[in-house]
């Protein structure tokens, strides 16, 4: 009676044999203790790797990915909506500053008409300044 | 998260299509264990399995729209796994020449005993799993990824041959010389276990 190779064994842990060859396998295991005991080696080197397997933090996997999927379009919007309160502020900031200016430059023009009105010019300089007397 | 839990994957797919994010929690629960597993076992460490599987799920949460919902959601995100893995691989390969290509395919010769563990290495390692481990871990990748998919995933020759795009043969050949190797590898100890058994 001839021994069963390493490879027949292999594939009849397998089931990758045809159901014939599989059960003249089984047949010469039950009365072959050489065979039997290289099966079993082959069946224990196999268990220790299922054993291998490992069972990890899928919480904390999970909070990862899913951070990750959601990090791209939440920082898109953080940037556009950073972009847009810098815009708004520069807009209020101009605006505001333009109307004060404005306001501004409209009560001295009324001051200098006032004044004018009042009092006599007696010169002008070249750096706009106005020498008056009274009426 | 209870309602997702009694849901089916091809019900749960149906709502992460629709961009339920729940439903993919609930995906990810399912089957991260097995892709952060797997891409270990292909990258070789566990800190580039997690990034890799954390990849995978991205592209996952990506591409389902054009997941055909007629089909077995699992084996679709191994090979997306595989895939991912060996894109690396691939990558890296241009700096460093080994990883994939380390081992020529045919009829491998096989030469272990040199660096098999002593058994003064195995006595110290206590765990029969830590030996597993190390020996699986010194495997060809090959080789390594080959034998998790038969015996982990529990896939056909013909599956595994599909999932890595090789033929049955080499498949058949990875598998007995993988066994081989970790025979070789693990002899003192199994030969302990023999004698006090």
């Amino acid at each position: 009676m001839s021994h069963l190779s390493f490879e027949e064994l292999s594939q009849f842990i397998d089931k990758e044999l045809p159901n014939w060859r599989m059960a003249e396998i089984k047949e010469h295991i039950d009365n072959c203790p050489a065979c039997k005991e290289k099966l079993d080696t082959l069946l224990l080197i196999d268990q220790s790797i299922r054993e291998t397997y490992k069972e990890y933090n899928t919480e904390k996997f999970s909070a990862e990915v899913l951070e990750r999927v959601e990090s791209k379009p939440v920082r898109y919007s953080f940037r556009l909506k950073l972009a847009t309160i810098g815009v708004a502020i520069s807009l209020a900031f101009g605006i505001t500053f333009g109307f004060l200016r404005s306001t501004y430059r409209e009560n001295l023009e009324e001051e200098k008409y006032k004044l004018i009105s009042q009092h006599y010019i007696i010169s002008s300089g070249d750096m706009g300044i106005i020498f008056i007397s009274d009426k | 998260m209870k309602k997702y839990r009694e849901e089916n994957d091809t019900e749960l797919i149906r709502r992460i299509q629709k961009g339920d994010e729940k439903a993919f929690e609930e995906i990810i629960r399912r089957y991260s264990n097995r892709i952060i597993n797997l891409a270990t076992q292909i990258m070789g460490s566990q800190d580039e399995g997690w990034d890799i599987a954390q990849e995978v799920f991205i592209s996952v949460w990506k591409n389902i729209k054009s997941f055909d919902i007629s089909k077995n959601f699992y084996p679709w995100v191994r090979k997306i796994t595989v895939n991912a893995c060996y894109e690396e691989l691939r990558r890296r390969k241009g700096h460093i020449e080994s990883s994939l290509d380390d081992v020529e395919e045919g009829e491998p010769s096989i030469d272990v005993p040199d660096d098999a563990y002593s058994p003064e290495d195995i006595f110290d390692k206590i765990e029969l799993k830590e030996a597993v481990e190390e020996a699986l871990n010194s495997l060809p990748k090959h080789y390594r990824v080959t034998l998790w998919l038969r015996i982990i995933e529990n896939l056909s020759y013909e599956e595994i041959a599909e999932t890595l795009e090789i033929n049955i043969g080499t498949v058949k050949s990875r598998i007995n010389m993988a066994r081989k190797m970790m025979q070789d590898k693990l002899k003192y100890y199994l030969e302990e276990k023999d004698e006090s058994s």
